[in-house]
């Protein structure tokens, strides 16, 4: 291939770059990678401040975690993912038209959906517009089911007031809330009727704050400056987005209502209900979608004149090959990390079967066994593979980039303005004083990903890579490193990271060190099990509390 | 395109967006007695190299050549409506904290550094940290602006350059028919059925309102201003429907061909053209911009360009097309992908002209009442230096005078932004950074 620039060339003022979670011991981001002395403008430290306020002199190690008061970071209010919105009106209402496909897309943080930022003008009219749209179809469908007796009569109506506004609020109505329900039900109702009336009340259920965000007060508490627990309604909210995107249950509620998840052993029931029910699959493969950066993957194409026998329809057959694994590894099979980096098979359609160029089996799902050697784990799926990669040609920067943040938990910043360079997959690089900063930390593992080529096929090829600054160190093929990184220290540390990410739009840092830890020791003591990370995460003190500001 | 100004009693639908409708414009009057119009124009990635757009002449201003430079040619036919403003510098950039050469999106309009996202990963992390100018004229002048995008791919600062403040982006709609029935309307109901609709959405509103503000003392503070946005946007909307009368044109509406998506980026661009030209025409805006994909294009970097409806591709994005130009290796072919790259976006630039003034206003056209600005986030090699404007106008604005080109080498970006509000009949001193900000660049 000819000379390329780069999306993102990255030969970068190294200040900003660091290479993971390895080193910190409080869980802070370690010190600026090997080799950052030079060119550092004050980038680097724009990540140091994690979820929590002044707790950058604490050193829980030595405090003992045990004996100190509960301290926990603060997630910011945010509004419902598209995907919690789709999920939710889908639960509450039987809508299943996705109206939030429409929506302004989610802000990603850290790679993970997460609307904390003000809504703004037109938000709101596509959240008015989509809960008029879909108050008129639940209005005109379900009316009858709704209320089964006389509409004109408040005892009619209120039964029906409480019920499905304690599922769109997600705890139920206070007496004030039901009562301006009723009467603006009952003065819609003779002035356009009861159908006019019962949709403009479900539409305004819908625009309402307890709804479209995710709110959490928590209990009135008698505690000082100290975090304050999720009321039980919040708890049973977090616990389902968490594990399904979508709103409790009737069970979850019921346990809710019942105090059941006043302790960590009755979050930890439920977390385990809503795992082994189907509705975690849907939610455990978006978690891998948002992990592994596929969010672009629709966008991906290949140069015919390159790549004559590439076919786009191969796309859906990588995504659903890599939604499937997740899915099955984490849900169904031995839930381990390991697997996830490491297994020697994957799920495929024939025609990825025949692209990879492997026998495929006759199991239902495509479960098929992988050339040793050739493929492993998430690493050598297509979907990565395409979708960090050119359509020409494949790209270190952006492969070992990948590994590096989604893996590693480290931070590439950008290049800096007026670099000058030759290739996309330029060796030089690591021969330049400003470029190598970073590049070191990503080029010798993107290049040994040079085994796979930008469609995806294996090559077989001699590669030579090296995780620099890590307790991987070399290796000779994606296989090895993938083995590398499954028992690698700071892989464990970041995925947990991330799974805390996801869960609660905040870094475990600084304030949440206690719970992080909590969360290490129960993930290694499942060696490394994804479901009881996601268990050891809902029922973490991160979880349950909400940091009070200190008074004002 | 005409646009009868036959009165709609029905048909003109729910124009229930968050666009104020202005009213009626008489139809026969000099120029000076129609509103003065600013539509925003940007394109992605960095500007050409200066040869491929500056005029030949003399000095520091001239007039432009009968025929325009290769880059700019797509505009020979708007040569007398054309300011070609060159060399002016993004000052505001020596004041991000981190490299990279993206974060001008956020500053070409605000005239302000950006403000990163907490725990900032990525580089496109942060929002504008100012209200941008289109916002603030659109203040002054009573007149929500129209905010359009063509494939801006994503929610982050690398995707929007229009904001109401310091971390308060202005979202654009993305799809032209949306754009189209949110502010023209796109139902059947009658007038008084509209009313009689938008009064029951108030109940909806001061509900939701009262809602926000018995929640607002329990959540902390940072999360408190979210809401009071939310209370300020909801009241916004409220006065909106209460004060919801048709738009006294007939508008043709976007024909539903699909839109979004790569592909489809030229196609959508236009039709997005075709609305922000009829609503200034018809008064229901004085102010908006159309976004030509994001930072770097209107494709990720793992795809192609690919137009059929423009008979042009690459085999690789236009942000990769723009940076193999950069490498100065002298390679003819990245050269020539460049210059076709670029012209395509004056044509698009040139697309929007021509329809303003296909559209008669007094003794005029609609173009003669409105400037066109085209704005970019980056100068040449992605720095900050050597930034190109251009500036479209007609008689509406005696002290533009256009067909001419300017050297400024070196003025702040800032300056060309309080020049703007001027000629808007906006009077400014200062806009974004006072530390920047040196006064209007003249004329």
């Amino acid at each position: 291939m000819g000379e390329r620039g780069l999306v993102v060339g990255l030969c970068a003022l190294v200040g900003g770059c660091y290479s993971g979670l390895g080193a910190g011991p409080d869980g802070s981001p370690p010190a600026a990678a090997d080799g950052a002395d030079d060119g550092a403008d004050g980038q680097g430290d724009a990540d140091d401040d994690g979820g929590g306020d002044g707790d950058d002199g604490d050193e829980p190690a030595e405090l003992g975690c045990d004996e100190t008061p509960i301290e926990v970071g603060v997630t910011p209010l945010r509004r419902l993912s598209q995907q919690q919105y789709n999920a939710t009106v889908l639960d509450l209402l039987g809508d299943s038209s996705g109206p939030a496909d429409d929506f302004v897309d989610d802000e990603l943080r850290s790679g993970f959906p997460s609307n904390e930022s003000s809504i703004a003008a037109l938000q709101l009219d596509q959240y008015r517009q989509a809960a008029k749209a879909l108050a008129d179809t639940a209005a005109a469908t379900r009316f009858d089911e709704w209320m089964p007796c006389d509409r004109a009569t408040d005892d009619c109506v209120a039964p029906f007031i409480e019920s499905f506004g304690r599922d769109a609020y997600r705890r139920p109505l206070t007496a004030e809330e039901s009562t301006a329900y009723l009467a603006m039900y009952q003065e819609g109702r003779e002035e356009w009727g009861a159908e006019a009336a019962v949709e403009l009340v479900v539409q305004t259920m819908l625009m309402s704050p307890h709804f479209l965000y995710h709110v959490e007060v928590g209990a009135p508490g008698d505690a000082g400056d100290g975090p304050v627990r999720l009321t039980s309604w919040e708890m049973a909210a977090r616990l389902s987005y968490f594990v399904w995107g979508t709103m409790p249950d009737a069970t979850l509620f019921d346990a809710a209502a019942s105090g059941q998840l006043d302790d960590a052993a009755g979050i930890e029931a439920q977390a385990r209900r809503l795992l082994a029910d189907e509705r975690a699959a849907d939610m455990v493969a978006t978690f891998g979608d948002h992990w592994l950066g596929l969010s672009h993957l629709d966008e991906v194409e290949r140069d015919a004149t390159a790549f004559p026998d590439w076919d786009p329809a191969l796309l859906d057959a990588m995504h659903l090959e890599t939604r499937t694994f997740v899915e099955q590894v984490v849900l169904e099979g031995d839930g381990r990390l390991e697997t996830l980096l490491g297994a020697s098979f994957s799920y495929l359609d024939p025609e990825l079967a025949a692209h990879y160029g492997v026998e495929l089996g006759d199991d239902p799902l495509g479960r098929t066994d992988l050339p040793p050697g050739e493929r492993a784990g998430v690493l050598t799926q297509g979907a990565i593979l395409v979708s960090h990669a050119y359509p020409t040609e494949t790209s270190w920067v952006h492969r070992g980039k990948l590994v590096r943040e989604r893996f590693l938990c480290g931070v590439m910043p950008p290049p800096p303005p007026d670099i000058e360079f030759e290739n996309t997959n330029d060796p030089d690089r690591l021969n330049n004083i400003e470029c190598r900063g970073c590049h070191e930390l990503m080029d010798p593992i993107g290049k040994a990903f040079d085994s796979y080529d930008p469609t995806g096929r294996f090559v077989d090829l001699q590669v030579e890579g090296e995780v620099l600054g890590s307790d991987i160190g070399t290796f000779e093929s994606i296989p090895e490193l993938a083995d590398g990184l499954a028992t690698s220290e700071e892989v464990r540390m970041c995925m947990a990271e991330q799974m805390g990410q996801f869960a609660l739009s905040r870094r475990l840092w600084g304030a949440d060190e206690c719970s992080r830890q909590a969360i290490l020791e129960t993930f290694a003591e499942s060696d490394y099990n994804i479901r009881e990370l996601i268990v050891a995460i809902a029922t973490s003190d991160a979880f349950a509390n909400l940091a009070q500001e200190s008074a004002q | 395109m005409k646009l009868p100004r036959r009165r709609m009693l029905q048909g003109l639908g729910a124009s229930i967006g968050t666009i104020p409708l202005i009213g009626s414009i008489p139809s026969q009057a000099a120029p000076g007695d129609f509103p003065k119009r600013l539509l925003f124009f940007y394109s992605p990635n960095n500007s050409i190299d200066r040869w491929a757009w500056t005029p030949e002449g003399e000095g520091s201003e001239f007039a432009l050549p009968e025929a325009l430079p290769e880059m700019l040619s797509p505009l020979d036919d708007f040569r007398d409506n054309l300011l070609v403003v060159g060399n002016l510098v993004m000052d505001t950039r020596d004041k991000e904290t981190g490299p990279g050469g993206h974060v001008g999106m956020g500053h070409q309009l605000t005239g302000w550094a950006n403000i990163p996202w907490p725990d900032q990963q990525q580089e496109s992390e942060f929002w504008g940290g100012g209200i941008s100018v289109d916002q603030f004229i659109g203040n002054e002048l009573g007149s929500t602006p129209l905010t359009l995008a063509s494939n801006p791919r994503g929610t982050n600062g690398g995707c929007r350059i229009s904001y109401t403040g310091a971390n308060e982006p202005v979202h654009p709609y993305e799809n032209p028919v949306d754009a189209f029935n949110a502010i023209f309307g796109d139902t059947d109901l009658g007038v008084d059925e509209l009313q009689a609709d938008n009064a029951r959405q108030v109940r909806a509103l001061d509900r939701v309102a009262l809602e926000l503000d018995r929640l607002r003392p329990n959540v902390a503070s940072d999360d408190r201003a979210k809401l009071d946005k939310h209370v300020e946007h909801l009241l916004a909307l409220k006065s909106d429907l209460l004060s919801f009368v048709p738009a006294d044109c007939d508008p043709t509406a976007p024909p539903d061909v699909g839109y979004g998506g790569s592909s489809q980026f030229p196609v959508t661009s236009r039709a997005h053209m075709d609305v922000l030209a009829q609503a200034v025409a018809c008064g229901v805006t004085q102010v908006g911009s159309i976004q030509n994909g994001n930072t770097g294009g209107a494709e990720n970097y793992s795809g192609t360009v690919n137009w059929a409806s423009e008979g042009i591709s690459f085999d690789r994005s236009q942000h990769v097309v723009a940076h193999d130009y950069e490498q100065d290796t002298g390679n003819a072919a990245f050269e020539a992908d460049r210059l076709e790259l670029e012209k395509f976006h004056v044509s698009q630039y040139a697309y929007l002209l021509d329809k303003l003034r296909s559209i008669p206003e007094g003794d005029g056209t609609v173009l003669d009442n409105t400037l066109v600005v085209w704005t970019k986030g980056m100068g040449r090699g992605h720095s900050k230096d050597r930034l190109l404007y251009l500036i479209a106008g007609g008689t509406g604005f005696p002290e533009l005078n256009p067909g001419r080109f300017l050297d400024r080498t070196d003025v702040p970006h800032n300056n060309l932004l309080v020049t703007i509000a001027n000629l808007m009949g906006v009077q400014t001193n200062s806009f974004g950074d006072p530390e920047i900000c040196t006064g209007a660049m003249a004329l």
